[in-house]
């Protein structure tokens, strides 16, 4: 029988611990109400994780999901959500990678994985079509993500094998391990790879060679065909494609933003070294996600061979907060980032922590700014917990904390800051601690109206309405789940839904969609105790200046983010210690959830 | 025809999506008449769908004499009442020297580019290139 919509209408739950599995309908009023991507990740994470389950015991779930218009044509829509209780933060995750993942989850018949329990011994699931099956994984374990990935390949007889897998650093528990896929390309944040470690899970691998279907091709593709002619392929999407993400280093060097040596400076010295220049000299061509025209991968190779990236991401991170002004180093320390299975964010923002303590005299590490050779010892011995990396593997609160760094330290509930300086553009500190996985930037960015456009960064007045809105736009945008790189609007997102799903979706529900998600992630956090003071800046926020650049001198105080905070906290409908009220979830319909 | 050029390849495979949403309405991409192989360490891929090569194996490869053309450099047009798809088995598909042909197995049937009827929209949807469509009256 045709499927007149374009959800797969089937999830599998594998249960590592029996090795049981088990295919059921997709929830429909779930689908109704959260629509696809975060939406239901977070959704069937919730059904399933019972409060305080500990982040890598047994009962820790991994719920890998689609997004509704995944396996569709539109561009982006491959991206694939992995949820879980971070063991970086202990709030609710939701850790995206593009590639092709969600695309083949899709084609083989699921909208969505959720993996329980702990395999007695190293595991692959390997999924194709109708036939799921858990693999020994011995000969891998232990072994990188991308020898990993064509074992599987092997193991499958298939090139067209999509896989998602832990590196070493996840096998060994490190707090900021992330997830491969495509050889390049990460569920980077909040720890996911230690997740499948804790249950000896290496690899998840994927294979449809089904269909996915939409209510009318005719008019889906009449609609697609304008929108990817008009709004997409325009300049203000073809960055991706021309410069990709390394093209922010120049925004945030000018902006006096770029975190340089461990966030002691906002300017960057080497800037030139491993800004978009930098990456255009080396760059060999474009790489894509599936059914992405944008192509934001940037092929560049080194002497010890070729990488997509660095990302801004990266270079920020890894570069100039570690004072690494070459590009050649940045590109290796990003290859072992993926393969070891590191997120180079986290990884960057740590490291260079460490060099600051030093230079600082809190500690010695041994690890120095633009010191190459100790910094890339440092990634494998995170990866591994040998040496200095089995305190820096535990991340930079720990480390702060043990150490006696928590001036220096730049992280919200356990998850390092990435590269935006808080103190260069405001808003970014209200977005990084109201986020719902701690400090991350993806969830609001108002830097790109701020210090990026034209709204005063040195300001929080007005930044809590901009940070709200951000949040339940991007969480109505990753039901798609459409990319951060595409700046689709919400007519157009909500558009592309209706005609896949076949549901009449408006802007305005679709924002009520964002909400909703919105306030379950923040029902989770609750229940595992985040309360207001969790939403709080390090110190270091309102106690040290950045020594030059435009943001010189620049610091919001603590009384100025406590009415921020306490307006986001009215403009949400939540109590004064961020807790959501009665009202505000019946509004939601999730008043059955607390 | 249709011309390729992998080192403008990006391995999106929009190409498939588009093609097999256009002949069997639904996005299917072992469907599809154009295939991408995708190498993603290795950051390569290739692309390929029939271009009615000159020598066309294809056509004096297949038992039941399915497949023919009305003229060199035109889209190949397959009799599907003919063909039968060799019992699963297609004698087309290794006989292509590129890779072109393709087998579709819910209708066990051979497929080939047709170039839409004039109008590639695989073409119209790849940006990056690597996918061109040169009329045949300019066909070199």
């Amino acid at each position: 029988m045709e499927r007149k919509n374009c959800y797969a209408g089937k999830v599998l739950r594998v249960d590592l611990t029996s090795g049981k599995v088990q295919r059921e309908p997709l929830n429909a009023a779930w689908a109704a109400d959260f629509v696809g991507g975060k939406g239901l990740g977070f959704r069937y994470l919730f059904d399933v994780l019972p409060a305080h389950t500990q982040p890598l015991s047994p009962e820790n779930a991994i719920v890998l999901f689609s997004g509704a218009l995944a396996g569709t044509c539109v561009a982006t829509t491959a991206r694939t959500v992995v949820c879980t209780r971070s063991p970086a933060t202990g709030t609710i995750l939701d850790s995206y990678v593009g590639g092709a993942f969600a695309w083949q989850m899709k084609l083989a018949g699921y909208d969505g994985v959720v993996i329980t329990g702990k395999a007695p011994g190293p595991t692959a699931l390997l999924i194709q079509d109708d036939r799921v099956e858990l693999r020994d994984a011995t000969p891998v374990w232990g072994k990188g993500i991308w020898e990993t990935d064509s074992w599987l390949k092997e193991q499958a007889n298939d090139e067209h094998l999509v896989s998602l897998a832990a590196g070493p650093a996840g096998e060994n528990g490190v707090l900021f391990a992330c997830l491969t896929s495509e050889a390049y390309r990460q569920a980077g944040r909040g720890g996911p790879g230690a997740v499948f470690g804790s249950k000896n899970l290496k690899a998840v691998a994927i294979r449809g060679t089904g269909a996915v279907h939409v209510p009318d091709m005719a008019a889906f593709m009449r609609l697609y065909d304008d929108i990817f002619h008009n709004h997409l392929l325009t300049e203000a999407n073809t960055w991706a494609y021309d410069m990709g993400t390394p093209m922010i280093v120049e925004l945030s060097q000018c902006t006096g933003l770029l975190p340089t040596r461990g966030f002691s400076q906002g300017v960057f010295d080497g800037a030139k070294g491993i800004n978009s220049d930098a990456i255009k000299a080396r760059k060999i061509r474009n790489r894509a996600c599936a059914t992405c025209p944008l192509a934001c991968g940037q092929l560049v190779s080194n002497a010890e061979g070729l990488m997509e990236g660095p990302e801004y991401e990266t270079l920020g991170l890894g570069g100039s907060n570690c004072g690494m002004g070459d590009l050649s180093a940045v590109i290796s320390f990003n290859r072992l980032c993926d393969n070891l299975g590191l997120d180079s964010i986290s990884t960057g923002n740590v490291i260079g922590l460490a060099m600051l303590m030093a230079q600082e005299g809190v500690h010695d590490f041994g690890l120095r700014f633009g010191d190459v050779e100790g910094y890339l010892n440092a990634v494998e011995e995170i990866a591994y917990r040998r040496g200095v990396g089995a305190e820096l593997a535990n991340g930079a609160r720990h480390i702060a904390q043990k150490y006696g760094a928590s001036h220096l330290v730049m992280e919200n509930k356990g998850l390092e800051f990435p590269a935006y300086d808080p103190r260069g553009s405001y808003g970014m500190a209200l977005a990084y601690c109201t986020s719902d996985r701690g400090g991350c930037h993806m969830r609001a960015f108002p830097v790109a109206e701020e210090a990026f456009g034209t709204v005063n960064p040195f300001t929080l007045e007005g930044k809590a309405e901009m940070v709200m809105n951000g949040q339940n736009f991007s969480a109505a945008k990753w039901t798609g789940i459409f990319c951060d790189f595409w700046a689709i609007s919400m007519e157009d997102i909500a558009a592309l839904t209706s005609a896949g799903t076949g549901r009449e979706y408006s802007e305005q529900d679709m924002l009520v969609v964002g909400e909703r998600i919105w306030n379950l992630g923040r029902i989770f956090n609750v229940r595992e105790g985040f309360r207001r003071k969790d939403d709080i800046p390090p110190a270091a926020l309102f106690d040290r200046a950045l020594p030059e650049g435009p943001a010189a001198g620049k610091n919001f105080t603590r009384a100025e983010y406590d009415a921020a905070l306490s307006e986001y906290y009215r403009l949400r409908g939540w109590d004064e210690d961020g807790v959501p009220t009665a009202k505000k979830l019946a509004a939601l319909g999730l008043e059955e959830l607390v | 025809m249709l011309k390729f050029k992998n080192t403008l390849c990006t391995g999106c495979h929009l190409c498939e999506m588009i093609c097999s949403a256009q002949h069997f309405e639904e996005f299917a991409p072992t469907r599809a008449r154009i295939r991408v192989s995708n190498h993603p360490l290795q950051g390569k891929s290739e692309v390929i769908a029939c271009f009615s090569c000159p020598k066309a194996p294809c056509i004096t490869a297949c038992p039941q004499g399915a497949i023919s053309r009305p003229a060199p450099r035109q889209p190949l047009v397959i009799d599907l009442q003919k063909c039968d798809g060799c019992g699963g088995h297609p004698a087309c598909v290794p006989a292509c020297p590129y890779g072109a042909m393709c087998f579709d197995a819910p209708t066990q049937k051979a497929l080939a580019c047709d170039l839409c009827g004039g109008d590639p929209q695989c073409v119209r949807f790849c940006y990056p290139g690597a996918v061109t469509f040169q009329p045949s009256e300019a066909a070199d």
